[in-house]
């Protein structure tokens, strides 16, 4: 016993030492997924959180609009087929109050389509105090979860405050947090002490492993000789008892639930944003990413239908998005906000009303290799999709998305 | 570590060293003692770990989440899997010690690991509240296996009607505890369970709705009797299922000895 | 650490006893490591665990796994090499009562077998079902992959090996033939880590969701059954178990020659005080 206490006073204090040192900070996973999937999955656009910081039990709102990729690859299974709007998040730390998408409450899976704009909205409840990055997820049927951007939020306060009642279609408020666990506490110890005591009546007869397996093999066909008369009225009594008692529990339950409902499922169908036609169309003629220099290099052929001169104020792309600091002004929210402020060069623009002609974008930061996007080179499906937020004269914008092969250039070969 | 040694006469030195093992019935009840001190926790830890993993990997969601248990999938699920243990080490257990407790115990085992694993992983790891998670019950299946067993010494009355009763009494013994949890409530608009409700509420990042396997409505669900369809369904498989790892019991049990693995 | 284990046999009479104390003692220090590890993944998983290729996962997750591979790769092979090396070379030789006790250190060791197995398929299998449906997976070592694959199997592995090595060089019926449950057993939980091999590849390339009941996981539900065939090793463990507690003065020639008869076993039976009453 007291081995056993050193031991673990030993092991509790080396933990305690080690944990002593641990940031307490709740980070995600998306960089392990292959980056030309998640930059050919879905477009997160003006993605806002509505406050940084709350106690438990206040709202948080996540908000934004996304677009699924044209160029989804047709080897994963298709968000067209069945998805969820979900939320990134470590555990239960929030409970989700609401979310839609255009309006639609999303409790159930949808799909949805591909280059079509969606609005979303999602209502989270702070549930335990700690630092984490919400995400908002698609999950897709298939393919698994679609990670959008993330933004920290600190929770404080007291976990043992947290609230959640709801009100059933029978006028009942129930606490969710502890709604029907007396009950099963109850039922569950019920037939524990019931199957226990079946137990306990053989273990009476201990020692029971080897005289029993010795009488048993020396009796061989008429072993049924070691059941006493004892054993035979136990086994009606707990028989009988067990049959009452599932009787019982299922009168009493219809008794008093009388009114239920089968588990709800079913898809619902979400109708896309209506978009106005886009003024501005792109061609993509070549993209090369530069692994010496992390630099993006995008050539493309714009066409420009509208009546003012667009330029290109943004380049989004897996979650990361490469701003021009000449056309837009955008700051990160955090430090693991993926954006560069002023990380686009243009060439070739503003494109004039009417006019077709070759613009050459450059996207450089650090971020290609911090957010992993670099390991594009090592897949086996080297295309890339992104979208272009183009800006005309009187502040309008138009997203267009594109997307093609990419080569690499590993600065080896001199161009 | 101490041995117990002790001078014997030279004349039963010999015929201990060669034939026998003990020196007197005290000796041997303490012998007897030791193995029971021995066999019974190593039998009541295998169960559990065994139950448990074999459980998880063919039930598992079902289990875990309050919002998986439907009418249509988790009480046929839920019989097949859970007869496996009882028919395998019920046939041992009968057959090699005459003990009715196959069923019982090994159903036991399982609920008490599903209660500690619930709770440290599901409740503390990933903080689920517990009313979200708790296990099943199942141990009166268990019960009425073990005490048709004793009454009629036969597996396969107990297979025709305790392996029947095993498969369709999964929802009835369970309705205690369920039921609540099928109460209907609003939410935005769409009527849900209470147990949906939760599911929508309480965030898992990896389980989206579409995951669960649960009864859709069909055209061909007539009068309503999804359960008892099902149940009577699953308790006709399970007869069949209950002789049938009777049968890998009996397997598992033989003291087969080899010369050599090829 | 001078124990009989370490003698050649004889004929040397002890009153067999199981090695409570030893046995307490590694139950102790497994439970102790169980329990510190699992203390450091509840603390550490939701916090440094979930982002494979952060700073301080490969600070506080990987380096763990670099650490406890070797050591317990080391441990086991230590453990085992020990056992073989001390063997007993005299096994013809062997008495009664020592075979006895020799009976009870081995099913002390599948005890502590069976608590590793307990410990591993449950609680920690289960801390993977939980982790892996509310998280995003991200490669195949997450905290509690590092746990369940590569120090709870392991262990689990080493567990069962341990005993079979030991009974394959103790126990006179393992020594001079297989069992064939026994080799079930043990193989059960090595052809696990083939399976998890199998298991990455899947969830890599066909199995995008985390139902944990899924057709991909039951390749490792057939090895737990593997564990069915613990009856086969029971009933031989107990067939020589029963062969080993005779007392002396019941002559073995006499018992040979009694049958299986109720009444004849019963007479016998009469001067064994120990035994069970047993109806008629």
């Amino acid at each position: 016993m007291r081995t056993l206490k050193t031991l673990l006073v030993v092991w509790l204090g080396l933990t305690a030492l080690l944990l002593s040192h641990v940031p307490a900070a709740f980070a995600h996973g998306e960089r392990a997924q292959m980056p030309q999937l998640r930059m050919r999955a879905v477009h997160w656009i003006d993605v806002q959180v509505s406050t940084a910081k709350l106690g438990v039990n206040d709202i948080v709102k996540i908000s934004g609009k996304f677009m699924p990729s044209e160029y989804w690859p047709h080897h994963v299974n298709s968000i067209e087929d069945t998805a969820y709007l979900n939320i990134g998040v470590p555990g239960p730390s929030f409970v989700r109050l609401d979310s839609r998408v255009n309006g639609v409450p999303m409790i159930r899976s949808t799909s949805f389509r591909r280059g079509e704009l969606y609005d979303f909205e999602i209502v989270l409840k702070a549930r335990r105090p700690g630092r984490y990055h919400v995400h908002t997820v698609i999950n897709v049927e298939g393919t698994g979860p679609i990670i959008g951007p993330g933004t920290w939020v600190e929770v404080t306060g007291d976990p043992a405050a947290f609230e959640n009642t709801a009100t059933t279609l029978l006028g009942q408020t129930i606490d969710l947090e502890n709604y029907g666990f007396g009950n099963v506490k109850w039922w569950s110890a019920l037939w524990f002490a019931m199957g226990l005591a079946w137990f306990v009546y053989w273990l009476t007869k201990c020692p029971i492993a080897i005289p029993r397996f010795k009488r048993a093999s020396e009796l061989g066909p008429d072993a049924d000789q070691m059941i006493t008369p004892m054993d035979r009225r136990m086994g009606g009594i707990f028989l009988a008892l067990t049959l009452t008692l599932i009787a019982g529990g299922y009168v009493y339950a219809q008794e008093k639930w009388p009114i239920t409902t089968p588990l709800q499922t079913g898809k619902i169908d979400v109708p896309p944003l209506e978009q106005p036609t886009s003024p501005v169309s792109v061609r993509l003629i070549e993209a090369r990413y530069r692994i010496p220099g992390r630099s993006f290099r995008l050539e493309l052929e714009v066409s420009n239908k509208g009546d003012s001169p667009v330029n290109v104020g943004e380049f989004a792309a897996g979650n990361l998005r490469f701003i021009n600091a000449r056309i837009l002004n955008v700051q990160p929210r955090d430090e693991h906000d993926l954006v560069a402020p002023d990380a686009l060069r243009v060439e070739g623009a503003p494109v004039a009303p009417g006019e077709t002609r070759r613009v050459v974008l450059y996207a450089d930061d650090a971020m290609w290799e911090t957010e992993r996007m670099t390991t594009m080179i090592a897949s086996p499906d080297a295309v890339v999709a992104g979208l272009l937020f183009f800006f005309d004269g009187r502040g309008r914008r138009y997203m267009v998305e594109f997307g093609g092969p990419m080569i690499p250039d590993f600065g080896m070969v001199k161009t | 570590m101490k041995v117990d040694k002790m001078p014997l006469p030279p004349a039963q030195t010999e015929l201990r060293a060669t034939e026998v093992g003990l020196t007197s019935a005290a000796e041997q009840h303490r012998a007897y003692v030791q193995a029971d001190l021995l066999i019974i926790p190593l039998i009541v830890m295998l169960f559990m770990g065994i139950f448990s993993f074999h459980f998880a990997l063919l039930v598992g969601d079902w289990d875990y989440w309050v919002d998986w248990r439907d009418r249509r999938w988790w009480p046929l699920v839920t019989p097949l899997a859970l007869t496996v243990l009882p028919g395998v080490f019920g046939y041992l257990l009968w057959e090699k010690l005459r003990l009715p407790l196959g069923a019982s115990l090994t159903i036991l085992c399982l609920t008490l690991a599903a209660w500690i694993s619930r709770y440290l992983n599901f409740h503390l790891f990933a903080d689920f509240p517990m009313n979200f998670v708790w296990p099943s019950t199942y141990i009166g299946l268990g019960l009425i296996i073990d005490c048709l067993l004793l009454l009629t010494r036969s597996f396969f009355w107990t297979g025709l009607f305790g392996g029947f009763a095993f498969g369709l009494l999964v929802y009835p013994l369970n309705w205690p505890l369920l039921a609540p949890f099928q109460v209907p409530v609003e939410l935005h608009g769409t009527m849900l369970t209470v147990a949906d409700l939760m599911g929508y509420e309480y965030i898992r990042t990896a389980i989206p709705e579409y995951v669960r396997i649960i009864e859709e409505s069909t055209l061909r669900t007539f009068g309503e009797a999804v359960t008892p369809l099902t149940a009577v369904f699953a308790g006709f498989l399970n007869i069949m299922n209950y002789w049938f790892w009777l049968w890998i019991g009996y397997l598992g049990s033989k003291a087969i000895w080899i010369r050599k693995i090829v | 650490m001078n124990t009989i284990d370490t003698l050649p046999s004889s004929n040397a009479y002890a009153a067999p006893r199981a090695p409570w104390a030893r046995m307490f003692l590694v139950l102790s220090g497994l439970l102790s490591v169980y329990t510190a590890y699992r203390i450091y993944q509840h603390t550490t998983a939701f916090t440094v665990g979930l982002d494979y290729f952060s700073e301080d996962f490969q600070k506080y997750w990987m380096t763990l796994l670099y650490i406890q591979l070797p050591v317990l790769f080391a441990l086991g092979a230590g453990i085992v090499g020990w056992i073989w090396h001390t063997r007993d070379r005299n096994l013809d030789r062997l008495a009664p009562a020592e075979e006895l006790r020799r009976y009870f250190v081995l099913l002390g060791q599948l005890m502590v077998f069976g608590i590793i197995a307990y410990l591993t398929a449950s609680p920690v299998t289960e801390a993977d079902a939980a982790w892996h449906q509310v998280t995003v997976r991200d490669t195949d070592f997450t905290p509690t992959h590092i746990m369940l694959f590569y120090f709870g199997i392991p262990v689990f592995i080493t567990g069962a090996v341990v005993a079979f090595v030991y009974a394959r060089t103790r126990l006179p019926q393992f020594a001079k033939r297989l069992s064939l449950p026994f080799a079930l057993v043990v193989a059960g939980p090595v052809m696990i880590m083939p399976n998890v091999g199998f298991n990455e590849w899947g969830h890599t390339f066909f199995y995008a969701e985390e139902l944990f009941a899924a057709p991909i996981h039951w390749g490792f539900v057939l090895l737990g059954w593997a564990t069915f065939a613990a009856g086969g090793l029971l009933v031989q463990i107990l067939s020589r178990i029963v062969e080993l507690t005779k007392v002396a003065g019941s002559h073995p020639v006499i018992e040979a020659m009694q049958g299986p008869e109720g009444k004849q076993v019963t007479r016998r039976n009469e001067s064994v005080k120990a035994e069970p009453a047993v109806a008629a």
